[in-house]
């Protein structure tokens, strides 16, 4: 039908030369397409496009190629030969463009999917953020409600005592005091330093035994829980977190909870301290006595005045701080019957490493390296 | 219950039908165990597949428009190249009804009205619309991959 009709030169340059282009621009698609996925290999839309012009580059080849093979074989007049091919040619174009309606109403599904899931990512992200801000003023607020309470306590219990101890004191600086009354106000003083006494040894009982909340926990699968907690954290921070499990499965004994926040702390201290681009290296592995956990940074450090006081409360190297946080990682280190250790150098790093017996009781005669050193230097001036 | 209410239940007419189901089928003659697909089918499913491509292409075009691709220059050139695809796609759909059905029955007849000879000579020309669609799909990538590349290295500097 249209076989009889003599097209214009013009049309046919156009045909053969855009024939041509066709093949030539689409295979740079291609090319360009793949080069654009392996750079973001989980940008799914990025796999859609490689897709698509795979489907377009096979179009072009099918239909340009027909082209270019329908003037060639009909000017050297073989046309019979082109009715063959032409099916097969419109049959792949027809293939192509069905693959691509497919490709694209795909992408259109996924589109979707994606543009809730980023948008719930974005909602979590912003969740989290605010409970981290409620969480750290929390922990502030508390900290000062605590400090204040323990000195009002602290002033009220030791009042009484303290006053009467003064009172008789200065009575008994009065030299008019027979010897009988001098020993009853010396036993007044006596039964009033017993009830400081008390006092202090009921402070020392607030301290709650927490062993009846302890389970049996795998240690690595909680270093793993408090890392993918902080990554996030870290990533915005350009940190990397490194997690090297040497040995496991770990066992220890103890509150998954308070370990887990424990990490969790250490891990946090560590971010705080590196610079962008640094990395962070968590590794846990099998001791003698249970397991260890070691999280090393490399960042501003902590300087050696400060280092001898880090454990204890209220104690902050940081401004905000309430500085609780490593005096409760060391009790509740403490109360898993282990040990926490930290050594640090100023403009380099500094490492924590945290040691946890198997079961609770085992390191009774177990010894960190800051109390082995303490020893060591007992009595060196 | 009141029985004046009931409705009387007839037969639908065609479950009449139905018994003689089994007779009509197998007494159809000849009978072929699958459908012999013909010449025209091939251009039907031809421009049915321009359709699809056409509305996938809008699909493509308007998916771009309304998301927040919209904001970057690589994916309104895709956009655009969509846009043209589907321009494309109706001038072959137009162009292989003229060619195969419409002119051929008018060279028959009357003969072929001059605007309409005009029409089929710029539907011919599709390659420059297609070329074109295809250009603005590789600037659009070319685009697209120096973004990533711009992005990766600055979160390297910004790391460094």
């Amino acid at each position: 039908m249209t076989a009889s009709v003599t097209l214009p030169l013009h049309i046919v340059i156009i045909d053969l030369a855009g024939s041509v282009a066709m093949i030539i621009i689409s295979l740079l698609c291609l090319i360009t397409a793949r080069a654009l996925s392996r750079s973001e290999p989980d940008n799914f839309m990025y796999g859609y496009l490689v897709w698509l012009f795979a489907a377009l580059f096979a179009f072009s080849l099918s239909r340009s190629a027909g082209h270019i093979l329908k003037h060639l074989l009909v000017f050297t007049n073989h046309r019979a030969c082109w009715e063959k091919i032409s099916p097969i040619s419109g049959s792949i174009n027809t293939a192509t463009f069905l693959a691509i309606a497919s490709f694209t109403l795909f992408f259109h599904t996924m589109r979707r999917i994606m543009a809730r899931s980023i948008r719930d990512k974005e909602r979590i992200k912003k969740i989290s953020q605010e409970l981290l801000n409620l969480n750290q003023n929390t922990e502030a607020i508390v900290s000062e409600r605590t400090r204040a309470e323990l000195a009002l306590n602290v002033a009220h219990e030791i009042r009484n005592p303290v006053m009467v101890i003064g009172g008789l004191a200065r009575r008994m600086l009065k030299n008019n005091l027979t010897e009988e009354e001098r020993e009853q106000r010396l036993k007044a003083i006596l039964e009033q330093a017993d009830r400081l006494n008390s006092i202090v040894k009921k402070f020392e009982t607030i301290k709650g035994d927490l062993t009846w909340a302890f389970t049996r926990n795998e240690l690595t699968r909680l270093v793993e829980d408090a890392i993918e907690v902080m990554r996030q954290e870290a990533e915005e921070k350009g940190i990397t977190l490194k997690y090297v499990k040497r040995n496991g499965p770990l066992y220890v004994e103890g509150n998954a909870y308070l370990l887990k926040m424990s990490v969790l702390h250490c891990i946090r201290n560590g971010i705080e301290a590196s610079m962008p681009g640094q990395e962070i290296e968590i590794s846990t592995e099998r001791t003698d006595i249970g397991a260890l956990i070691r999280i090393e940074d490399h960042g501003i450090g902590i300087p050696q005045n400060m280092l001898k006081d880090i454990f204890v409360p209220f104690f902050g190297t940081k401004g905000k701080s309430s500085g609780l946080g490593l005096s409760v990682v060391k009790q509740i280190v403490e109360e898993h019957g282990g040990t926490i250790d930290i050594t640090s150098t100023e403009g380099k790093g500094t490492v924590v490493e945290i040691s946890l017996p198997s079961q609770l009781g085992i390191t009774k005669t177990w010894k960190s390296r800051n109390d082995q050193d303490r020893e060591n230097t007992k009595g060196k001036p | 219950m009141d029985r004046g209410n009931r409705q009387v239940m007839r037969p639908n007419p065609l479950m009449r039908l139905l018994p003689a189901l089994p007779v009509i089928l197998l007494w159809a003659s000849p009978a072929l165990a699958f459908q012999e697909h013909g010449p025209p089918e091939g251009l039907y499913i031809h421009q049915l597949a321009h359709i699809c491509l056409a509305l996938s292409m809008i699909g493509l075009w308007y998916g771009i428009r309304s998301s927040r691709f919209r904001k970057d220059q690589g994916w309104q050139r895709m956009a655009i190249g969509a846009a043209l695809l589907t321009v494309w796609n109706i001038m072959t759909f137009t162009g292989h009804i003229l060619s195969l059905y419409t002119m051929p029955a008018m060279r028959q007849n009357n003969g072929v009205p001059a605007w309409m000879e005009l029409t089929w000579h710029i539907l011919k020309l599709d390659n420059i619309v297609c070329v074109a669609a295809m250009l603005y799909f590789y600037a659009g990538l070319k685009r697209l991959l120096q973004d990533t590349h711009h992005a990766a290295e600055e979160r390297e500097q910004k790391n460094a």
